[in-house]
């Protein structure tokens, strides 16, 4: 259950690149892998700017990476 | 355990392994008819000391464990953390501080017993931030 308003599908991303690891998603972004993790699990919101290097990771828009729960 | 973490369980550890013998042995000395200011001041510089140099071998240590880690320049999320804890650590020293002025006002401690007790509220505020960073950690 995520802590904060926005959801993410990165884990679903990850695992459709080839299961890719968040140790190398992590070092493709610049961050700690516990970072990854953190906002993986909804614990940590990431800054617009990581959240943008995350979507060109994955070559999609951000909205479809990271979605904003009004409730 | 990330690095960071580690290094600030190395504070906590090097600072309650120093100066806990040493307020203990402070107290002691302090409270003796003739205290001995001169062997305290010893005292003190010898705590000092010994508390970089275990703190530097725990931190030596903590690099060795996570060699990958420790090289990794602080990202956001541990900046965030970490000025989260700066701050609780702040506003700490700066309470003890004033505190500590209040009484020093208000009673005859000495200019000796005023020291440490300034001391102690670095210690403190110290492990206050290290404990900030560690809960974080934890947390997530």
């Amino acid at each position: 259950m995520p802590d904060l308003p926005i959801t993410n599908r990165i884990r679903e991303l990850r695992a459709a690149k080839g299961d890719m690891s968040q140790l190398a998603l992590a070092n493709m972004i610049g961050v700690t892998r516990q970072t990854v993790n953190a906002i993986e699990l909804g614990k940590y919101s990431p800054s617009l700017e990581v959240a943008f290097r995350i979507a060109t990771v994955f070559k999609l828009p951000l909205e479809e990476v990271f979605q904003y729960q009004k409730n | 355990m990330p690095f960071r973490e580690k290094k600030a369980w190395a504070t906590i550890l090097a600072l309650f392994v120093v100066f806990l013998p040493f307020y203990f042995l402070m107290a002691r000395t302090y409270h003796q008819p003739d205290p001995d200011f001169y062997s305290l001041i010893h005292l003190a510089l010898a705590a000092l000391v010994i508390f970089v140099v275990l703190e530097l071998l725990l931190v030596f240590i903590a690099r060795r464990m996570s060699p990958e880690d420790a090289s990794t320049p602080l990202d956001e999320r541990e900046q965030l953390f970490a000025f989260r804890s700066a701050r609780a650590a702040y506003i700490t020293l700066i309470a003890l501080v004033i505190l500590v002025t209040f009484f020093n006002i208000h009673a005859d401690g000495g200019n000796w017993g005023w020291g440490m007790a300034y001391l102690l509220a670095i210690i403190l505020s110290e492990i206050v931030r290290a404990t900030m960073l560690i809960v974080q950690y934890r947390r997530g």
